[in-house]
């Protein structure tokens, strides 16, 4: 799931390619294998590599851009000299939705009439997407399923800022004013703002994986704070824990800190920091190239050997996907370490059907859960025990944070509902 | 009784309802720049006239004056004031309400005003440096920090800029964008030349803003009730300055996120002012002054700005909860009578302001000039909803923009829910005929805001309670390794400048 990010500014002279750069680093836990910065240049609009900006003179009066999981951008970015659009998951009509926007600019109506144009696009759910036009003027825009969030910014009496974490708004300096509901956009020009809401027919739901992986533990998601969420889960997750068979509980990678918090001070075991990463920024899930993401792996996790040598461990984790961080973290403890039992706790259901909304391009042959039955993932992974979210703790969880989820990767399509 | 009005706007049409709605039956007369219609007719259904004039030349003002010969004339907006209006009026023997040209420099120079409050250690005050040219503001600006700026006179609520500098990483280029924002203002305030300093740099805060005016007759005051006013164009606190996109008041004296405390150092700061104001010009204050405050975590209530006049669309927000006679309150304070006045409020109603203004206003005016638009204000009165007409223009039977907000809609009620709920439907009724699109801001007086507003006044309140208790109100210390403890106070390159009065 990529990253959006978008600047307008009322009043010239903003350093725009500092806020791109600083901006994407906030959301480098979404992708970093691209990052795409979108704005007037001479000629009209241009969508290079962050970094082919650098020297740029800047004529603009805003950006959109966007950081990625994935080198081949297809479907997520269209452009020409006239506008440019990002969306935050591969559509395939994404130069058709560029048309029609386009359209709307030649008949200056892009401010008027932008939510029929999205309404009636074929029937079709358009992804979240950001986009701006050669006049500098910016449209942003949350699906009608909801799947991924949009937080809007402000600065001041200068700037607009959209990004797809709350945390980046805060980043960059200015305050969080409004989480886009689904269905919900923005156009802005330098006269006009209007935050526009397309009928949303179908039930919206967050993408479970948003709360659970891949949003910072800083932001808010919709006002709900990630951090708690997480830790809510993890206390969850002590019920299935017997207490006596453990004596110290472990997250990770870093990502399942919270969790691990919350399952420790649920169970009253103490949470011990037990790795310590040299420091590359990476999130290993996200890596495509298996020796890439090993590598990314082996340098997050040094063992701190005094804390772990001979004891019962509880490693807790977000999720497993191919379970290529959680067999690591096995091997290191069972043989550079030395632990006397080893049970994985993980925060979340097993994936067993692949994304059908493509936000996650995981195919059903690389999802460990759903190709190994419990037995065979024990043996494989050398662990005690694995023990598993179940769908209606997260059910209820959701429930209580009064927000809807999309678990289809879980084999349930709507969670946070009553059953 | 005759009364004759200055001035055009939506303040004015807010006055003149509040005047006219009194036992002492006045007929109303009104000098404005164009045929406003709500006050053309407000004028004539009292029995009076409204004639055009330019209301900032004093002579053509008592020229108007003296065919009327009213028994009271109200000074509107600021500028006249700022020509000396009021001055020529006073001389001529007339009882006038509204500041003094030298009174009004509370808001005609942002220097004055914040000179006044340090000489004076008037709580409340924020650190700020004033600059007369161009060069040593951007010295200055080199090593300002978390500042803003602020063109040094009254600019009709526009070309202040925030410049929040919290976070190094960004700063140097923020460096560059407030040199960017001096040059700005030096070239818009180089039009003005009754005015010494150009910019003024001051300490940047945060918090909840409110409007507190106050009613003086140069001995007493009258507080009226407070008002929240929203500077930002668009929903959500976003985009441009402008002159307020509309705002809230009550229940009682009171907003939902102000303390009864908070209020009364309010009122103490404004009376501190006008005792100070007094001894600095010589002048008795009559007529009103607004503090245009904020709620800060550094010392709680924090003056932003004063206004010599009622604010606009604050006033509008008054009109249904005013329960006194407003015209009497506004005789005693010409006739030096105020003392035992008494402000009666409707407790039990509060109200919601909403502006509706034209596209291109507040960056682009001219866009925003002269297009025709129609408001069905039958079908707003029947939902019980007031409407002011501000800078709308009657040219035969049409209503055309004039460049800034074109109606101010107030609606009233017991609770703020259903208020809001009727104002979005007041809206509806107004259109433009040209397909030029108007504007306003849904979330003004909606739960979501004022929620929002609550807790960012509770944050600021926790934080000044114990600074206050700390003894640090708008100070901090400042330790630097190896030397010690170098100066007490809050932004140590802010001290305030000595420069003092112009
Ligand atoms: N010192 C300050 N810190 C933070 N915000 C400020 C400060 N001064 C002004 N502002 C913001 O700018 C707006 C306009 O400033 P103000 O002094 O009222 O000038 P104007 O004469 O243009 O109304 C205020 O309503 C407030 O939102
Ligand atoms: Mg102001």
């Amino acid at each position: 799931m990529p990253g959006l990010l978008s600047v307008f500014s009322f009043e010239p002279g903003w350093p725009l390619y500092v806020y791109a750069k600083y901006g994407l680093l906030t959301l480098q836990n979404r992708g970093e294998e691209k990052k795409i910065l979108c704005m007037n240049a001479n000629s009209g609009v241009e969508c290079r590599d962050l970094y082919e900006w650098s020297s740029t003179k800047n004529i603009s009066n805003g950006f959109i851009a966007g950081v990625f999981n994935s080198v081949d951008l297809d479907g997520y970015i269209y452009w020409n000299d006239k506008l440019a659009v990002i969306t935050d998951r591969r559509f395939k009509e994404i130069s058709e939705l560029a048309d029609s926007i386009e359209k709307l600019i030649s008949e200056d109506a892009l401010w008027r009439s932008i939510e029929k144009v999205l309404s009636d696009f074929n029937g079709k759910e358009i992804p979240s997407f950001i986009a701006i036009t050669k006049n500098g003027d910016e449209v942003i825009y949350r699906s009608p399923l909801g799947l991924t969030p949009l937080s809007i910014g402000g600065y001041g009496f200068d700037l607009l800022i959209a990004s797809s974490e709350s945390s980046t708004i805060e980043v960059l300096d200015a305050d969080v004013r409004r989480y886009l509901k689904p269905g919900e956009g923005v156009v802005v020009s330098r006269n006009y703002l209007r935050f526009f809401q397309v009928e949303r027919s179908r039930i919206w739901k967050i993408c479970a994986f948003e709360l659970l992986y891949t949003s910072r533990h800083d932001s808010l998601i919709d006002g709900i704070g990630v951090y708690e969420f997480r830790k809510t889960l993890g206390a969850r997750l002590s019920r299935q824990l017997q207490s006596e068979n453990i004596d110290i509980v472990l997250g990770v990678p870093e990502t399942a800190i919270p969790y691990a918090i919350g399952l420790a001070q649920a169970s009253s075991k103490p949470f011990e920091q037990a790795f310590i990463p040299t420091p590359v920024r990476s999130r290993s899930m996200l890596k495509n190239n298996p020796l890439e993401r090993l590598i990314a792996i082996h340098l997050k996790l040094n063992p701190v050997k005094s804390v772990l040598e001979g004891k019962r461990v509880a490693v807790v984790d977000d999720s497993m996907v191919t379970g290529a961080t959680l067999k690591s973290v096995s091997q290191i403890l069972r043989n550079r370490v030395g632990v006397r039992e080893l049970h994985l706790f993980i925060a979340s259901p097993k994936i067993i059907k692949e994304c059908p909304y493509r936000i996650f391009e995981f195919n059903k042959d690389c999802l460990i859960s759903a190709n190994l039955d419990d037995e065979l993932l024990r043996k494989y992974l050398e662990v005690d025990s694995v023990n598993w979210l179940d769908l209606e703790s997260l059910n209820d969880v959701a429930r209580m944070y009064n927000c809807k989820l999309c678990g289809s990767c879980f084999g349930r399509e709507v969670l946070g509902v009553d059953q | 009784m005759k009364i004759l009005l200055v001035g055009s706007g939506g303040r004015e049409h807010a006055l003149a309802k509040l005047l006219f709605n009194s036992a002492l039956k006045p007929r109303l007369f009104v000098l404005a720049d164009y045929v406003n219609p709500g006050l053309k007719r407000e004028a004539e259904a009292s029995g009076g006239k409204l004639y055009t004039g330019d209301t900032v030349n004093p002579l053509e003002v008592a020229r108007i004056a003296d065919l009327v010969s009213p028994d009271i004339i109200v000074v509107g907006p600021e500028e006249p004031q700022f020509t000396g209006v009021v001055d020529v009026l006073r001389e001529k023997g007339y009882s006038v309400f509204g500041a003094l040209s030298k009174t009004s420099m509370i808001e005609r120079s942002k220097v004055f005003a914040r000179t006044l409050m340090w000489k004076h250690s008037i709580p409340g005050r924020l650190y700020f440096k004033a600059f007369k040219n161009l060069e040593e503001a951007y010295e200055y600006l080199k090593h300002a920090g978390d500042v803003v700026l602020k063109p040094a006179r009254q600019a009709g609520g526009k070309g202040v800029r925030v410049i929040r500098d919290t976070r190094a990483y960004l700063t140097s280029d923020k460096t560059d964008v407030k040199i960017q924002a001096a040059s700005k203002i030096f070239d818009e305030l180089s039009r003005y030349q009754d005015i010494e300093y150009k910019i003024i740099i001051e300490q940047r805060v945060e918090g909840v803003e409110y409007t507190a005016q106050v009613i003086t007759d140069g001995s007493s005051i009258l507080p009226l009730p407070l008002v929240q006013d929203n500077p930002h164009a668009f929903e959500g606190d976003l985009g441009p300055e402008t002159g307020g996109m509309g705002g809230i008041s009550g229940p009682g004296f009171l907003l939902p996120f102000i303390t009864s405390d908070e209020f009364n150092t309010t009122i103490d700061i404004i009376q501190k002012v006008l005792r100070a104001l007094e001894v600095e010009v010589g002048e008795k204050y009559t007529g009103v002054i607004a503090g245009q405050m904020m709620l800060t975590p550094i010392q709680g209530p924090t003056v932003i700005e004063f206004y010599s006049r009622f604010g606009d669309p604050e006033i509008g927000c008054l009109i249904p909860r005013i329960e006194s006679d407003f015209l009497e309150i506004i005789e005693r304070t010409v006739s030096g009578r105020l003392a035992g006045a008494k402000l009666e409020v409707k407790d039990n109603v509060v109200s919601i302001v909403k502006a509706v203004a034209p596209v291109g206003y507040p960056s682009s005016r001219k866009e925003a000039l002269g297009h025709p638009v129609s408001i069905n204000e039958k079908a707003i009165n029947e939902l019980g909803c007031i409407v002011l007409y501000a800078s709308v223009e009657e040219v035969g039977s049409v209503l055309y923009t004039k460049g800034s907000r074109v109606f101010e809609i107030v609606c009233y009620g017991e609770n703020y829910n259903e208020v809001y709920k009727r104002s979005l439907i007041a809206l509806t009724h107004i259109e433009s005929l040209d397909g030029w699109p108007l504007f306003y801001r849904r979330d003004i007086g909606s739960p979501e805001q004022i929620n929002e507003r609550i807790k960012l006044a509770e944050k600021a309140r926790q934080t000044y309670t114990y600074r206050a208790s700390r003894g640090l109100v708008n100070e901090s210390i400042v330790w630097i390794p190896g030397k010690g403890v170098v100066e007490n106070m809050l932004f140590s390159t802010l001290t305030s400048s000595r420069g003092g009065f112009e």
